[in-house]
């Protein structure tokens, strides 16, 4: 995710964290030192003239992490505003802890609590070096065996899990909550949301639906179709038969009718999905799948 | 944002879970609950998030949400004691002979039935990014160019948009966009949106009952003025707009408002939104999208802030840029608006459809204007949850658009 420093300045000082990308996709994350030399496969440059990007989020993961996709949709289900708090756990790496910081800005707060003490230390470390120290408060803490700390009572406007047994903290969250205000629970396995969303409705919440979303990247490349008959034989392009032939194993299907509208313009976009052979196929069950699962809490005010 | 309903707000009345509907809460206003009626006013003072429903004698009353427990009690019991129609319907289903042998499928359809004669309710929902987005899609998608809440939380994400951030939107859907953007940034930074044509038709984001400092920060921009700005020294900028106007012919400038604008009249519940005025708006005006009401013109120019100057924006100073405007080639776009975007902004764009995202990708790989350069399409299913009955939703699964994200570099 995309993570700009809490007060952007428009140039790069000395300290910042940058990511400079070297090519259409690949990335490295720097620290900027004027004394040292940036080195990668063009060779070294001093570090004064390295052309940057915005911060993107340099923690390598620690435990399996949310993408974007997941990220966003956690972000605008718990319809979060600058000044909002929200209350997470567990931390894991910090990637979402960084997107809902980045949404509730130095106005707002982050309560974030992870009980394995490595990855507690090093989300910790990240934070300050995002300069994020100041919104993210994250504590080492069992939250599953100790709940959330009473005094967040009644503080969130949003509670995000991301736990092996929500469950059990589904009350607790429920007293960390506002009225009228969004709980979400992230889980592998559909077993985990059929116990998580069976707790919510016990404990008073209202409105739960439970989803799983899917980003899948597409790689775009250009080819040309062919005629579907042999090329000799085609009446249309004696001119062209060099180049048609290069592609023709590859595109042309040789069952095909031949489509002379077609081969007046022969060069022709195709956005491919692309040959991502880790990406599941649309129609996935829900064993592979993430779910989240959102619901506001039924807490009325009376009048 | 209130915890209760004001005069003047908009509310989202979500009716058994079934139906969303918006009404704007004016002296002359009606809300509308199932069948039944009650003046829009009466839901001041309520809060966002409750249970309401109308009486017999016409009353609007706030109502306890059914817990599982009360559904053993007796049908008159309930009745008498305004526990409410979920209640009742649930206490029918299981005093039913029939109820148990029936499908999960008809027991379903038993309980919608019995819950539209005796339990009308609607829950006021708080109208933000994500409950508008999902209730102006399900009353007419095409409105909002098919751009569903998943598209648009990836574009807010993608395009990194947060508080400090200089937003730089092209909403061709009507404001919803726009209106997102200005929730995400609370009024800490600018967001500055295009329009084409004679006035952008912006009305969703007066849905979002936005309160002075963010309306404030939110600017409109005439892209024939912005280009026009770009190419002028300071010292010589023209008032006189007519020159200006013929521009986007001559370059090309598609004008999709004008095409699409009758069809994004957005209906209220109750309170039917106006249409912008067909009124010549002078290029040069650039007013924050604030009430109706005319202002002076002085209240209406922002002074120097980080992206705008005197109400123009200013070149390489958005460090954010959303479009969403599926009547516009993504190249046009990404040509009249890249000037104004900061090296390493974070840019993305929506489309219902794939090819001219790929084909702008392609342009992009061989411009090098920008890194980081991602086409994902977009897919989201709902599930019901319940032991044993777990399944995805059947209607779920319909394409949610693409979206092209990247960073610009500098040149
Ligand atoms: C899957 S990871 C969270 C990943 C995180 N959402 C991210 O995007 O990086 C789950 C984390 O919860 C922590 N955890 C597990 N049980 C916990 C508990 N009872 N209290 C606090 N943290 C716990 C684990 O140590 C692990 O780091």
């Amino acid at each position: 995710m995309v993570l700009p420093p809490v007060k952007p300045h428009p140039h790069i000082q000395e300290g910042d964290l940058v990511v400079v990308y070297e090519r259409f996709d690949s990335m490295k994350q720097v620290v900027v030192k004027s004394s040292a030399l940036f080195g990668n496969r063009f060779g070294n440059f001093r570090m004064q003239v390295c052309s940057y990007s915005r911060l993107t989020n340099p923690s390598t993961p620690r435990t399996k992490i949310l993408y974007a996709a997941d990220i966003s949709m956690v972000c605008t289900f718990l319809e979060l505003e600058p000044g909002s708090t929200v209350v997470e756990s567990g931390t894991g790496s910090g990637s979402l802890t960084t997107s809902l910081a980045r949404a509730v800005g130095p106005e707002g707060a982050v309560h974030t609590f992870e009980f394995h003490e490595q990855r507690c230390q090093a989300a910790a470390e990240d934070f300050r070096q995002l300069g994020l120290d100041s919104t993210v408060h994250l504590k080492q803490r069992d939250i599953e065996g100790q709940a959330f700390p009473a005094e967040l009572a009644g503080q969130a406007d949003a509670v995000f899990l991301d736990l092996p047994g929500p469950w059990k903290v589904v009350s607790s969250a429920a007293q960390t909550l506002q009225p009228n205000s969004r709980f979400c629970s992230f889980s592998p396995c559909i077993e985990q949301v059929q116990q998580i969303c069976l707790a919510l409705s016990g404990h008073g919440f209202h409105y739960i639906r439970s989803m799983e979303c899917l980003l899948r990247p597409h790689k775009v490349r250009s080819i040309t179709l062919g005629s579907g008959i042999s090329e000799a034989h085609s009446p249309h392009n004696a001119g062209q038969n060099k180049k048609r032939k290069r592609n023709d194993g590859r595109a042309a299907n040789q069952n095909a009718q031949p489509a002379p509208a077609k081969i007046a313009s022969p060069a022709a976009f195709l956005a491919a999905n692309g040959g991502n052979s880790s990406m599941p196929p649309l129609d996935q069950g829900p064993a592979a799948a993430d779910f989240l699962s959102q619901s506001s809490p039924c807490k009325m005010n009376d009048k | 944002m209130s915890t209760s309903v004001r005069e003047g707000d908009f509310v989202i009345l979500d009716v058994n879970g079934e139906k969303l509907s918006f009404v704007q809460v004016t002296p002359k206003g009606k809300a509308r609950i199932g069948k039944g009626f009650v003046p829009a006013t009466a839901l001041v003072g309520l809060p966002y998030g409750c249970l309401v429903e109308i009486l017999e004698h016409g009353e609007l009353q706030q109502v306890a949400r059914c817990v599982p427990e009360q559904a053993e009690a007796p049908i008159a019991e309930l009745r008498s004691s305004g526990q409410g129609g979920q209640a009742i319907v649930a206490a029918l289903a299981s005093n039913s002979a029939t109820y148990a042998s029936k499908t999960e499928f008809s027991q379903e359809k038993y309980r919608r039935k019995k819950s539209r004669k005796y339990c009308v309710q609607a829950t006021l929902v708080q109208p933000t990014a994500r409950s508008i987005c999902e209730g102006l899609f399900a009353k007419a998608p095409m409105k909002i160019g098919h751009l569903r809440v998943d598209a648009l939380a990836l574009l807010l994400s993608f395009a990194d948009i947060g508080p400090h951030s200089q937003a730089l939107v092209w909403d061709g859907v009507g404001g919803l966009v726009t209106g997102a953007v200005g929730e995400r940034m609370g009024g800490h930074g600018d967001v500055c949106s295009v329009y084409t044509g004679r006035n952008g038709n912006q009305d969703s984001t007066r849905l979002f009952n936005f309160p002075d400092h963010v309306r404030k920060s939110i600017h409109t921009c005439q892209l024939v003025e912005m280009q026009h700005r770009l190419d002028t020294p300071a010292a010589q900028q023209p008032v006189n707009t007519s020159q200006a106007e013929q521009l986007p012919n001559g370059h090309g400038i598609p004008d999709p408002d004008a095409a699409q604008s009758d069809g994004i009249a957005m209906e209220v519940d109750g309170a039917p939104m106006p249409m912008p005025s067909n009124n010549t708006r002078a290029a040069a005006e650039v007013a924050p999208i604030t009430s109706s009401k005319p202002q002076p013109a002085d209240a209406r120019r922002q002074s120097g802030t980080g992206c705008l100057n005197k109400g123009q924006p200013l070149r390489s100073s958005f460090t954010s840029c959303i479009i969403a405007a599926p009547a516009v080639s993504p190249g046009a776009a990404w040509h009249w608006l890249r000037p104004f975007l900061a090296p390493s902004a974070s840019f993305a764009i929506f489309s219902p459809h794939m090819q001219p995202l790929a084909e702008f990708m392609q342009t992009l790989q061989h411009t090098k204007e920008a890194v980081a350069v991602q086409l994902h399409d977009i897919w989201w299913r709902e599930y019901q949850v319940l032991p044993f009955r777990t399944h995805p939703e059947m209607n779920a699964a319909e394409p949610g658009g693409y979206v092209l994200a990247g960073i610009k570099i500098g040149s």
